[in-house]
């Protein structure tokens, strides 16, 4: 595991590979925390205009570990989003090592990270120093409900 | 390692590892490499990418979309300056590069993609035929200017 780990800033041609480690782990981690109706709401948020778009703007990056790309992150001005391991790839770092890198890279221009944290991840968030700073909950179409916490994480703050 | 397109942050680093293609190369002023920068930023048809390991370009190379009015008005992908750090060699860093500057061809709808090496650096040229290049196609031609 992560032995020669790099970040690739992502190309048009990699919208697919984008698109579809973004499906994938949703449709397979948050079942388990969310009801029907927001996981699909979730599917629809990323959707492949918003993709193509931050693409295009050179804000998504992937994670690559000898070869295999494992997971992706976009980074919207101090914002981290679309932060997502491939399921047969979670808990062996690379989560941590898309965060530290999305981290190091915006704290370099500002002086707070800002992450919507969804509840599957939460508890590494408020491992790392990030706090809640609003409470969102969703009333999704098929009238299911989905809550979602703003977290930032400030300068000297980890 | 971190591959990605360069920005003006990495404009001094950049600079460090061009020592390296020509010794012999003309120093410029910082002040005035910013102005070339600055022109380059303004031009969305060229694109600088790099390696970056922790802050530094260890190796690079960039990109020019020419529009073109044959072949379907497909254009021209042309690749310039490709260089890695000679500590960084033999870990398939330029190749990386390469690949970047392939996709930013492909994503304008180039037709070809066009690079020059030194005659004698054969080294070089199978690397370059490896990635998919035709070293025996054409014939290339450049004509030095003076000041």
């Amino acid at each position: 595991m992560m032995d020669n780990y790099s970040m690739i800033q992502a190309a048009a041609d990699d919208f697919e590979t984008v698109r579809q480690i973004t499906q994938e782990t949703i449709r397979a981690v948050y079942p388990a925390y969310y009801p029907a109706g927001a996981v699909d709401f979730f599917c629809r948020h990323h959707s492949d205009e918003s993709i193509s778009a931050d693409i295009a703007s050179g804000k998504v990056y992937l994670l690559c570990d000898d070869e295999t790309i494992v997971g992706t992150v976009t980074i919207s001005g101090n914002g981290i989003n679309r932060l997502f391991v491939l399921p047969q790839h979670q808990h062996r770092g690379y989560g941590r090592a898309l965060l530290d890198f999305a981290e190091q890279k915006i704290l370099s221009q500002h002086d707070t990270v800002r992450i919507d944290a969804s509840f599957p991840a939460k508890q590494i968030y408020l491992k790392r120093g990030y706090r809640e700073t609003e409470y969102h909950v969703v009333r999704t179409e098929n009238g299911d409900y989905l809550c979602y916490d703003v977290m930032v994480l400030s300068k000297g703050g980890k | 390692m971190e591959f990605r397109r360069l920005t003006a942050s990495d404009l001094p680093s950049l600079l460090e590892l061009y020592r390296q293609l020509d010794a012999d190369d003309a120093e410029s002023t910082m002040e005035h490499s910013m102005e070339a920068w600055k022109e380059i930023e303004r031009n969305p048809d060229i694109r600088y990418f790099g390696a970056v390991d922790s802050g530094r370009v260890v190796s690079s190379c960039y990109a020019v979309y020419i529009p073109n009015l044959t072949r379907g008005n497909r254009g021209i992908c042309f690749i310039e300056n490709v260089i890695t750090d000679k500590e960084y060699r033999k870990q398939g860093l330029a190749s990386r590069m390469i690949d970047m500057a392939v996709s930013f061809a492909k994503e304008r709808h180039c037709y070809k993609v066009i690079l020059q090496s030194g005659m004698s650096r054969t080294e070089a040229h199978r690397f370059y035929e490896s990635k998919g290049f035709n070293g025996t196609s054409k014939k290339a031609f450049d004509m030095r200017l003076e000041d």
